[in-house]
């Protein structure tokens, strides 16, 4: 690469910086011309040849004024979007971010050409789609060739083309995060006895440096409750308490600590505060909210993790490789933990109904990497994405770097729409082979029988194709007949619905016989149900109740045989289209299908179904339907005229066939009649195409003059036998083409070439559904009863199987997928990608020089898993020890917990937080250490009071000279509301969300409240995502679907609606108040007293029992006015409920000093 | 500018010791919530200037960029897609040349496959001075077409619910980001203490649910209030604990809040000033008044008979959405910022288009055209602007025979009222309303022109999460200047 400047200032503009410009998307940089780059291919294109005068005027006359006018503004020399100029051929050539602009000859695969089409995302011009006749001359003009008059070949040049290669400057390299973690040494400081351990000297020393001084320590009481909220998220019980202030020791804080974080409510309270980080949900949220059913087991796992004290190293390592390190015959008590820990990178909110396959991928990848960096971090690695980072070191190599991991690594089990995520069973190896071989087994076994059904239709459609002309004729005389009941039917079917059985008469024939009508109630087989009230009011109809096959069946005597018009008198608020059988032959598989408005008497109408021949005698009509029929009244069955033979009218255009064909004579397949019948009717509004022919025919028989008669059915046939033949020609040639290319051993063929045969060609082929062809959906039904018997038993194996398939329970797990390095994808688009892979690595900026290679088998999870763990990462620790002071004291000494890069904060005591950070590996990781550690502090043991000379120099209190006053998290508030009341189920582990794996949690109208219910502790409370309970949402809980390193604590009125008028608050302070009531003391001072010490955990003071007791007969009379029926009892329970109730609703309850 | 707005906005629940009298106020997100607690506390915590009020309550009302065309804005969400070339975009090709392919190619991403073209099964008229086209689905709103501003040319980069649903909300189809609503609440703040800035009547529950509301990162005051969700009828839509669970009467519960109140004020004596406790006492002073102002909220009593009739509260097809659009001008009268009215995941025809869609419009048609007639009348259209649109829009080919799939590619959308020019249509679709072609507004285009017309640059109503600047256009979008009214 050539640079043609000294000044080290402007590289590094160049070569980062100019990334840096791309931020914000909406300005491309303009390289300067001489960086301009790339070789040019201009050499090799059509331009080396000579340009005609007409080319040339045609150039200036149409394509450059165009070019001018609708590009340039933005591609040209002012501007070059998207590093693109089209205002030279080497422009259009070279191309910009997204690859050349064009390829000469070949209009369809030039970028611009699409773009000018808007035929996909990246649409040109963005604001007004150019006309037709200008998008044709620029599509002609890069068809000829794209010719430029004067192009000359531009001078070799260079240009910049993936922004910024790794060049790290020294300032990114001395930035505090990066830097090893110290070993401190010990500051000096101003009162040697104030400090009870190490940590407190460095804040000391601070506050030394400003010259203030901490405030007093808090008093045993505060520490007491203090540190079990801490440790615990619940007050301290009534044992707790005993056992505190019975401990006369000096060191009973210490033992406190001992007793809180072997508790097992620990692990409930910090694998909450870890799972806002994991952004834990039971369901998928986003678009499709899909219950994420076994979630929960990742929940368990952090909480049995956090309990049993498990090194922070190993529970980092489980949560991103877990599934590499699985050894299931360890000796442990949970040996599958680590599959379960990859939870973590299974978890997140997901687009699952993304039209795009690759994009849907790529967006978990980055959805996943963005945590992780956070998470582990303190990197807000997502912003690489599209462009180097701003303010970080991190460039999208780095980012592609690491997203190549994450796209060799297996999340989902496809990306179709709605997408599966993968879910992995937990069981032991030999089950999980078992397991296995049963399901290879299984989808042997499917495969057959999909094979078998592939095959099955080929034949099917083979034989639909080989009878194209019969298949045509059925449609036509489908068609014919429709469209003459049309004109001769109704006038019957209205006769018959007024009772006034006329005949019609034909200009050309004399009258036909009277019709009969058939009570449908009255047939002679069946099993349709009668009713003659409700449906059938004063009338009898038949209906059927829900699926099971219906039917009835009718015997009509008719003496002379020949054509009948059959029409049904129904009522049907929905279309149930019911198949037709005359004689034992289906007439017509869509019969009865209108639409009346109603299922009952009052939209009954006479429907023309179908003209049928029927025979001189018993003639069987039968009605049938799998699903319930509509509500049948009658059914009437008049003489066609006979002068109007339908079958010579069919048989009279038939020249390769002797016999007469119709709809009913063959063993044709009716959907596929139906299909042809439909698509026919369609050519009525086809000009053109290979239909055209039928229009006329489609349009004449449509108007309320038209009258069957023989000339119109000759008409009809004549066209069916035509387009048959045409069809037959094009299956010919195809065969013949296909034949013909085999034996070449070529490529199968696309199409014919011929485009007329090709038309029909696709009529024959076409398996979208409205397609002649199409597969119907009940297409097994047309399949021969012996193979239909073969399929049956393979299914009925294929279910024994599935039933002996062991039941092991599932986990959202990741997995190891096919291995890929990604190239950069150019402003973060999956569709425009740069040159050269990338290579999985590390960011640079924390990686060795060269990179550590990563194991070449693997992902290179394992890798970045133990490179995150290793212990000289300088971000790990720092940022986990960080994770742990903010929980103690309610901000971060890095406040931005989750970004300690260059946007993020400043270290408050960056010597401390090294030191911690040091010392939690001296401990091997030790987080129940670091938690002592921090809480046996006298930074910690601070009082919450105020200092009006601290508070002015340091409102912030970043010096650490009090403790903060905390508001309680919406889990410890609910816990706590019923801890107090007696009324918290202490029960671990488990789901309580009542909807199965993969369904839909909420639709649109619908989330079940009663799932939150339970008395259990809250983080055991469903996370439904897009719908979140609202008392978790109105304090404050954090955005499931985004990790979240600290939370807000707003005071908003919602909050206090919840604690005056919600049900919860509503029961738990009846259930205090029921168990005061059976307290042996009756005075109301004593009563008050009780309540305190269950409520808050101690005695009232005066203020507080005389506000108390002033309360009560207050609100005793307004009740007594109010409910005069009362019981005194109940009256007193209400009482003190609302004591109850206020106690809980008071801010000493949520805040902990 | 924007970065001191965004400071001022967001520090407001922030932990800050007191060091005055204003910070003191910061962390209560009701400053106002002082009446009651002065007979409480000493006095020195008497009502302050209004200046500083505004300066430390996150909902009051704040100054705009520039001059603002509309204080308020009503979004009518027809969830599911209706079809443009069914409702607002006449396409007489489309007609002619119903049945036959399409003779342009499809866009490359869609839902489902699709067939010929497929003509509206409902005529178009011409109505008003500006002879706009509207079908027979509209007959009510028809007669309004002179205040309308009807976007043709709407497109978005989406053509599934979620995805879609979101970017009309938030501006993105594939993160949770704060929505519209938040955006402008926090730009604006609101005018009526005792309501919430932003309501949202019957919200759907899918394709995002909450997201569609949320103030994501933005702080909680300015997540949109839920009325209910659209499994509820509007009329039992309320504001979640609004009411008391064992419906206790105001007399009793003013008495619990006033021992609530004494106690905290006990504590508070014993711990000193802090913003945060302070706060506290304020928002149950803020809550019990939100509670009083419920009937406000939840019914609609005092409207006369015609009103309710006009807004079709007498008939069951159009009582629900009716509903919704009255509670709609009440809040808007009362200085909500932002409402928003769901007629939830009703106009997805895939099939059934003629009976659905005919149904579906029955049931919105009369309660939009009484909304517009009812804010004329009532001088409030000029500074309220109504919004009215799905997700997408539909295609002009047929799914099946009598269904349309999505097509975010070009639909309509349109604006009534609050400094939109009146009786125009805007840009266009190609010949059978398949793609926007002539004026194209993107979603973001749309975002940036709402904002506009309530006085906020688009560019500079920015929050800070993450490290980086948020804004609700991300790094897009443009002001359609040629809908705006000449001011």
């Amino acid at each position: 690469m050539q640079i043609p400047t000294s000044s080290p200032r402007l590289i590094r503009w160049l070569l980062y910086g100019c990334a840096v410009a791309l931020c914000d998307c909406t300005a491309a940089l303009v390289l300067p011309a001489a960086l301009s780059s790339q070789g040019l291919h201009a050499q090799e294109s059509a331009n080396a040849t000579q340009i005609d005068a007409e080319q040339r005027q045609n150039f200036e006359k149409k394509v450059r004024p165009l070019l001018a006018e609708h590009c340039w503004s933005c591609h040209g020399q002012e501007n070059a979007e998207s590093e693109l100029r089209l205002d030279s051929l080497e422009g259009l050539l070279d191309g910009g971010t997204r690859g050349p602009a064009i390829l000469p000859g070949q209009p369809e695969k030039s970028l611009m050409i699409t773009a000018v089409n808007h035929a996909d995302r990246l649409q040109m011009p963005p604001k007004q789609k150019l006309p037709p006749a200008e998008i044709a001359v620029l599509a002609n003009w890069v068809r000829d060739g794209a010719y430029w008059p004067d192009a000359r070949p531009a001078e070799r040049s260079e240009r910049v083309r993936e922004a910024a290669p790794e060049m790290l400057r020294d300032e990114d390299r001395q930035f505090w995060a990066f830097q090893p973690v110290n070993r401190p040494p010990l500051p000096e400081i101003s009162d040697r006895g104030w400090a009870f351990g190490p940590s407190d000297t460095f804040i000391r020393s601070r506050l030394d440096q400003e010259h203030l001084r901490p405030v007093a320590a808090a008093d045993p009481a505060t520490m007491l409750r203090r540190a079990t909220f801490d440790l615990l998220g619940l007050p301290p019980a009534a044992d707790d308490r005993e056992d505190f202030w019975s401990d006369p020791q000096l060191d009973r804080f210490d033992r406190l600590l001992d007793r809180l974080l072997a508790s097992p409510r620990y692990g409930e309270r910090w694998g909450r505060h870890w799972l806002d980080v994991a952004r834990y949900g039971d369901s998928n949220g986003l678009d499709e909210n899909l219950a994420f059913a076994n979630a929960f087991r990742y929940r368990d796992y952090v909480v049995r993790s956090l309990n049993r004290d498990k090194p922070y190293d190993q529970f980092v390592l489980e949560q991103i490789a877990g599934d590499l390190i699985l050894d299931p015959a360890a000796p442990s008590s949970d040996p599958l933990d680590p599959l379960i820990a990859t939870g973590f990178l299974a978890l997140g909110a997901k687009m699952l109904a993304e039209d795009d396959p690759l994009k849907m991928q790529m967006d978990i990848v980055d959805e996943q990497l963005d945590t992780l960096g956070k998470a582990f971090m303190g990197l807000t690695l997502g912003c690489a994405r599209c462009h180097d980072h701003k303010y970080d070191p991190l460039s999208m190599s780095d980012y592609y770097a690491l997203a190549g991991i994450f796209k060799s690594t297996k999340t989902m089990e496809n990306f179709s729409v709605v997408a599966k995520w993968q879910e992995r069973p937990l069981g032991t190896p030999d089950q999980i082979a078992q397991r296995s071989q049963i399901q290879a087994t299984i989808d042997a076994q499917q495969k057959q029988v999909n094979q078998q059904i592939a095959a099955l239709n080929q034949e099917l459609l083979a034989h639909v194709r080989a009878r194209s002309r019969e298949y045509l004729l059925a449609a036509a005389a489908q068609i014919w007949q429709e469209r003459t009941q049309r004109s001769i039917g109704t006038a019957l079917g209205i006769a018959a619905a007024t009772g006034q059985v006329a005949p019609v008469t034909d200009p050309e024939a004399g009258s036909v016989p009277s019709p009969q009508v058939l009570e449908a109630e009255n047939y002679q087989r069946g099993n349709a149900l009668k009713h003659f009230n409700g449906y059938g009011e004063g009338i009898g109809v038949i209906l059927s109740n829900g699926n099971g096959g219906w039917h009835a069946e009718y015997d009509l005597s008719v003496t002379d045989a020949g054509w009948y018009q059959l029409e049904v008198r129904y009522a049907a608020a929905a279309s149930r289209p019911t198949e037709l059988s005359i004689n034992g032959k289906l007439v017509r598989s869509d019969a009865l299908r209108e639409v009346t408005g109603s299922w009952y008497p009052d939209t009954q109408k006479w429907h023309v179904e179908r003209v049928v021949e029927l025979k001189s005698g018993v003639n069987v009509i039968r009605l049938s339907r799998f699903e319930p029929l509509p509500h049948i009244d009658k059914i009437l069955v008049a003489r066609v005229d006979p002068a109007l033979d339908v079958a010579a009218l069919f048989a009279a255009e038939n020249p390769t066939d002797s016999s007469p064909v119709r709809a009913d004579s063959y063993e044709l397949k009716a959907p596929f009649v139906d299909q042809w019948r439909q698509r026919l009717e369609r050519a009525e509004a086809e000009a053109d195409g290979p239909l055209k022919e039928w229009r006329a025919w489609m349009v004449a028989s449509k108007g309320p003059e038209f009258r069957p008669s023989l000339a119109s059915a000759q008409a009809l046939a004549a066209l069916a036998t035509q387009t048959g033949q045409r069809l037959a020609a094009a299956e010919q040639q195809w065969q013949q083409l296909l034949k013909t290319r085999a034996s070449a051993q070529a490529e199968p063929p696309n199409e014919l070439p011929d485009a007329d045969a090709e038309s029909f060609r696709k009529l024959l082929y076409e398996s979208m559904p409205g397609a002649p062809l199409a597969i119907p959906s009940n297409v097994e039904e047309h399949y021969a009863p012996s193979t239909k018997d073969a399929l049956r038993r393979n299914r009925d194996e294929l279910q024994q199987l599935r039933q002996s398939l062991p039941i092991l329970p599932e986990t959202m797990a990741v997995g190891e997928g096919t291995l890929e390095d990604l190239p950069i994808h150019l402003r973060g688009n999956h569709t425009s990608l740069g040159k050269e892979r990338v290579p999985r690595r590390f960011p640079r900026i924390l990686d060795t020089e060269p990179p550590a290679p990563l194991t070449a088998s693997q992902s290179g999870r394992l890798d970045l898993a133990r490179w995150l763990t290793r212990g000289d990462h300088p971000l790990t620790s720092r940022v986990i020890v960080n994770r742990i002071w903010i929980g103690h004291f309610g901000d971060g000494l890095v406040r931005s917990a989750d970004n300690f890069g260059r946007l993020g904060d400043r270290p408050s005591h960056p010597e401390l937080l090294d030191w911690l950070a040091r010392r939690l590996l001296d401990r091997g990781w030790s987080l129940k250490s670091l938690h002592r550690e921090l809480m046996q502090t006298a930074t910690y043991q601070l009082s919450a009071e105020n200092h009006d000379a601290a508070q002015l120099a340091d409102p912030d209190n970043r010096l650490q000279w009090r403790h903060p006053r905390r508001r309680l998290e919406a889990e410890a508030i609910r816990d706590s509301i019923l801890a107090v009341a007696d009324g918290l189920d202490l029960r671990m582990e488990g789901s309580l969300l009542p909807i199965a794996n993969r369904a839909y949690v909420t639709s649109t109208a619908n989330v079940n409240p009663q799932i939150y219910d339970s008395p259990r502790r809250t983080i055991y409370l469903p996370v439904v995502r897009s719908a979140l309970y609202e008392v978790l949402q109105a304090f404050d809980f954090a955005e499931p679907s985004v990790l979240n390193g600290k939370r807000d604590a707003t005071t908003v009125a919602p909050q206090a609606l919840f604690m005056l008028n919600s049900t919860l608050v509503a029961q738990q302070a009846r259930a205090i108040a029921t168990q005061l009531m059976r307290q042996p003391m009756q005075e109301e001072g004593a009563r008050i007293e009780w309540l305190y010490q269950k409520v808050l955990g101690r005695p009232p003071r005066e203020g507080e029992r005389a506000a108390g007791t002033q309360f009560l007969q207050t609100y005793a009379s307004h009740l007594e006015r109010s409910e005069p029926n009362l019981s005194s009892d109940d009256r007193w329970l209400r009482v003190w409920q609302a004591v109850c109730r206020s106690l809980i609703a008071s801010n000493e309850f949520v805040y902990v000093d | 500018m924007e970065q001191e707005h965004a400071v001022k906005a967001h520090a407001c629940h922030r932990f800050e010791p007191v060091h005055s009298r204003r910070a003191m106020l910061r962390t209560s997100a009701c400053g106002l919530g002082m009446l009651a607690l002065a007979d409480l506390l000493a006095g020195d915590s008497r009502c302050q200037s209004a200046e500083a009020q505004a300066a430390s309550n996150p909902l009051a009302p704040r100054p705009s960029h520039f001059a603002a065309r509309a204080q308020n804005v009503i979004f009518l969400f027809m969830h599911g897609g209706p079809s443009q070339v069914d409702t607002f975009d006449y396409k007489p090709l489309l007609e002619r040349d119903h049945g036959k392919p399409l003779p342009f190619s499809k866009p490359r991403v869609f839902s489902s496959a699709t067939g010929n073209l497929l003509k509206s099964p409902w005529a178009f008229r011409q109505y008003g001075q500006s002879g706009a086209w509207v079908s027979d689905l509209f007959p009510h709103l028809a007669r309004h077409v002179d205040d309308l501003c009807i976007i043709n040319s709407m497109w978005g980069s989406n053509s599934r619910h979620g995805g879609a649903l979101l970017e009309l909300h938030t501006g993105s189809d594939t993160f949770v980001r704060p929505s519209i609503g938040s955006w402008i609440t926090y730009g604006l703040g609101t005018e009526n203490a005792n309501l919430p800035g932003f309501i949202t009547i019957c919200p759907t529950l899918t394709h995002g649910g909450v997201n569609a509301y949320s103030s994501a990162f933005l702080p909680a005051v300015y997540h949109g209030t839920p009325l209910g969700n659209a499994s509820i009828p509007s009329d039992q839509a309320k504001i979640p604990f609004i009411d008391n669970a064992d419906k206790l009467p105001l007399d009793l519960q003013s008495l619990e809040l006033q021992l609530i109140q004494q106690w905290n004020a006990e504590h508070q004596q014993t711990r000193g000033p802090d913003p945060a406790l302070e706060g506290r006492i304020n928002s149950f002073e803020l809550a019990f008044r939100m509670q009083t102002t419920a009937p406000e909220l939840q019914e609609i009593h005092d409207e006369t008979a015609d009103t309710q009739r006009a807004y079709g509260l007498d008939n069951p097809a159009t009582r629900n959405f009716g509903r919704q659009c009255l509670m709609a001008r009440r809040f808007v009268e009362r200085g909500v910022r932002f409402v928003q009215c769901s007629h939830s995941y009703k106009w997805d025809q895939h099939g059934g288009l003629k009976a659905d869609h005919g149904r579906n419009a029955v049931e919105v048609d009369q309660p939009i055209a009484a909304l517009l007639a009812d804010l004329k009348q009532r001088g409030l259209l000029e500074k309220t602007l109504v919004l009215w649109g799905g997700e997408f829009g539909r295609t002009p080919v047929a799914q099946g025979d009598d269904g349309r799939d999505h097509n975010p590619q070009g639909y309509t959308m349109w604006l009534a009222g609050g400094g939109v020019k009146a009786g125009i249509r805007h840009g266009s679709t190609d010949d059978y309303g398949y793609y926007s072609v002539q004026d194209k507004v993107h979603l973001h285009d749309l975002h940036a022109t709402i904002l506009h017309l309530l006085g906020l640059d688009h560019k500079r109503l920015t929050y800070k999460y993450a490290g980086r600047d948020f804004r609700l256009t991300d790094v897009h979008g443009e002001v359609v200047h040629e809908i705006l009214a000449a001011s």
